[in-house]
């Protein structure tokens, strides 16, 4: 979303010159979509069967 | 939380079905998570945001979907129509000696009204308790609650229904006529309607009467004091209390509520009276009885806030113009109340209910949420990002490339692990730098070493009927020295079992060993133009130290028997190497110097020799490469043996050496003396025997 301008200011951003955008997405997720995989755990688990098909 | 389909069209006209309500209501940013259909109605269940505590009721919700859709919250509902048999009954905020009206005198007294800002008791007499009408149980079961009897259903309906949560006392069981809100004193008890005696102290806010402590403020009430089949007059309590003395209260005495859930996010003091005659109105209806008194203490009123709302800044944070008449409109019918300021200003009074919103952006959130997210068309961003890599980004992608083209697969372990499985490997926690609070006892400290970690992974990949299982891992490893800890990258590989590989010949089924680590870890030397590296046995012939222009910067080793047994593997090996990558990469080198290819072709000839066991190959070959300048050109080792033929303490080698020379091809006869000077080296400098 939009940075609040309370954190622009803490930052000395004025505001009303600048705006500021961040936005994250779990590259895990991301992956998830695309593949087609079920659960995120497999990613930390570290099963060659997961590994081995990529 | 919970709200029915049918509860909310009390209060307006809803034409959606409920799943296009739930879709609605989600995309303007109360989620629903779940529908369920329960006889003859449907229940959300809503995920309301910490900010919005003015969500958490029905009315809450029913004023978002007036919002949402554009509809008037209903005047015609039964809701608002709810009157007391006596009427003109107004609260009555200080005490004054004229009470003589009623037979009954009742004060309120608050300790500290920082803590209290707001308490409102209602008499009722004459109550007649027993079961609830079968329509207030539904509902009441529909949004999670038990049903108890008719006057604590009430209450709890209320609260449900409005979000101000209400207490019903007994009020033959209070003594004396002043009901009290006050700090508790260190000692003092009290047994709460869950039947458990609570020790209480003065960071706890009770209700108490002349004698004693009587309830929890804002979380629990007391046992004695609750209303049962036998009371016929009670005193219904609605008040607003300090959101950070409740949230302490609940905690310190490990209880949960309904009530204290709300007063903690902020109840909206104008809802206060509302709820409390709509409870005593139903509360006539359905157990009988007659309000005869109503006290009030503090102030219902809160300070309207207006904030102004510059228009030309709505489409300049939301990207899309959208007509005046319509933020106008969205913003009445959240309630908000809009006047024209000078040239493009709305001065915007905000309701007491609405506390989340203090700022003009919170104003334009507001409008985008209500206006939809969605319906913000799509642009693509004026700015192109630039990927690129620096150095040390390149070498470890190189690394990583080399090693999947060997083919070991890649593993993320994680940086936190458990101290017992250090312990296992025999390291010491000298320097491990440990979790003050840790989620688990999985997550003690930070990993110095990867090669435990890797041989779990291994280990689960075993139990999984892997054949074999080789993997690397590219990660920090963490270490105490001096103020900072310390961080260092390092590469760890790690593998186990049996790998068939299929050549000409056929299938190969070869055992893992040091020897496989070690040219895994010489082709990736080699990849990062590293010349000058040794792998040294200090006798120990399980380990093996990798070194880098002399530097020590990493190890190479078969895992004991019992480190194994810890990890639960039996029948199977497993080989880890461990090494810094920060200082490889200060090693490497990338640049590459084209040589001009032979023009003449070499010659080759192959040496079958036998060293004793504790000969060193690398020496010899040195050797070998030195004396036979300049015609010898390579010198490779192309086949090694142990075992049947060769007797104990020896090894077999073959060697190949590969002569040239750039200005003509040469003849054996040239080659023959160079050949010869090199195997008399072997024989009498190396103890070597020819086969």
């Amino acid at each position: 979303g939009l940075i609040h301008p309370n954190v622009l200011k803490h930052v000395g951003i004025d505001s009303k010159k600048y705006s500021g955008f961040a936005f994250g997405m779990g590259v895990e997720r991301i992956a998830m979509l695309k593949y087609g995989i079920n659960d995120i755990r497999l990613f930390f688990e570290n099963d060659l069967r997961f590994l081995k098909q990529f | 939380m919970k709200v029915t389909y049918q509860w909310l069209k009390d209060f307006l006209e809803i034409k959606l079905s409920a799943d296009k309500l739930a879709d609605q209501l989600t995309m303007a940013g109360l989620e629903v998570t779940s529908l369920e259909k329960c006889s003859g109605d449907v229940v959300f269940e809503i995920e309301v945001t910490s900010n919005r505590p003015d969500c958490l009721s029905i009315l809450g919700i029913a004023r978002e979907v007036a919002a949402i859709s554009g509809v008037k919250l209903g005047s015609r509902c039964s809701v608002f129509s709810s009157r007391l048999k006596t009427k003109n009954l107004k609260p009555k905020t200080r005490l004054s000696r004229e009470q003589s009206r009623e037979n009954l005198s009742l004060k309120i007294k608050v300790e500290d009204k920082k803590d209290c800002p707001l308490y409102t008791a209602k008499i009722i007499k004459g109550v007649k308790v027993g079961p609830s009408p079968d329509w207030l149980k539904k509902r009441l079961e529909s949004v999670g609650c038990r049903s108890v009897n008719n006057i604590v259903d009430i209450t709890n309906y209320v609260l449900f229904e409005y979000g101000e949560p209400l207490h019903a006392f007994d009020l033959s069981r209070l003594r004396g006529d002043t009901i009290i809100v006050r700090r508790a004193k260190s000692g003092e008890k009290l047994t709460t309607i869950d039947a458990d005696e609570k020790t209480l102290n003065s960071d706890i806010l009770i209700i108490a009467d002349q004698d004693k402590p009587v309830a929890i403020a804002g979380v629990m009430g007391g046992k004695d004091t609750e209303v049962t089949q036998g009371t016929c007059e009670i005193l219904l309590e609605a008040a607003v209390f300090d959101p950070v003395l409740i949230r302490r209260s609940r905690q310190k005495l490990g209880l949960q509520s309904e009530s204290a859930y709300r007063f903690e996010r902020g109840i909206d003091p104008q809802i206060v009276e509302r709820a409390s005659l709509r409870a005593a109105a139903l509360i006539e209806k359905i157990a009988g009885g007659r309000c005869i008194a109503a006290r009030e203490l503090g102030r219902a009123q809160s300070k309207s806030r207006v904030i102004s709302l510059d228009l030309s800044r709505v489409s300049i944070n939301l990207g899309v113009n959208i007509a005046l008449s319509r933020v106008k409109k969205i913003l009445v019918d959240l309630g908000f109340k809009v006047k024209a300021g000078r040239k493009n200003i709305f001065l915007v009074e905000v309701p007491s209910y609405r506390q989340d919103l203090s700022l003009e952006v919170d104003l334009i959130e507001e409008i985008a949420r209500i206006y939809g997210f969605e319906s913000i068309p799509t642009t693509q961003p004026a700015i192109i990002p630039k990927v690129t890599r620096d150095d040390r980004q390149e070498l470890v992608a190189i690394t990583q490339r080399t090693l999947v083209g060997i083919g070991l697969k890649e593993v993320i372990t994680y940086s936190l692990i458990d101290k017992g499985l250090l312990a296992d490997f025999g390291f010491d926690a000298q320097e491990v730098i440990e979790i003050l609070n840790p989620l688990s006892s999985e997550q003690e400290v930070l990993r110095p070493h990867i090669i435990p970690s890797l041989s779990r992974c291994i280990a689960y990949n075993l139990n999984q009927k892997q054949d074999y299982a080789s993997i690397f891992e590219i990660a920090n490893i963490y270490s105490a020295s001096g103020v900072l800890p310390r961080e260092e990258l390092v590469l760890g590989i790690a593998f186990s079992g049996v790998q068939a590989m299929l050549f000409e010949q056929g299938a190969i089924k070869e055992e893992f060993s040091l020897l496989h680590l070690k040219g895994i870890a010489e082709t990736l030397f080699k990849r990062l133009g590293i010349k000058d590296y040794d792998f040294i046995n200090q006798g120990n012939p399980e380990t093996a130290m990798i070194y880098v222009n002399r530097e020590h910067l990493g190890s190479m080793v078969r895992l004991s028997r019992a480190v194994l047994d810890k990890l639960g593997i039996k029948n199977k090996e497993i080989f880890g190497l461990e090494i810094s990558l920060d200082r490889v990469f200060s090693h490497a080198s990338l640049k590459k110097q084209f040589r001009p290819l032979p023009k003449v072709p070499g010659i080759a000839r192959d040496i079958s020799v036998i060293f004793k066991e504790s000969v060193s190959i690398k020496q010899a070959l040195a050797r070998i490469a030195e004396m036979g300048k300049p015609l010898l050109r390579a010198v490779n080792i192309i086949d090694c043996y142990q075992g049947k033929q060769i007797p104990a303490g020896y090894k077999a080698f073959t060697i190949s050496c590969e002569y040239r020379s750039d200005q003509r091809t040469l003849t054996e006869a040239e080659i023959n003396p160079a050949h010869a000077v090199i195997c008399k080296e072997l024989t009498e400098r190396f103890d070597a025997r020819m086969r």
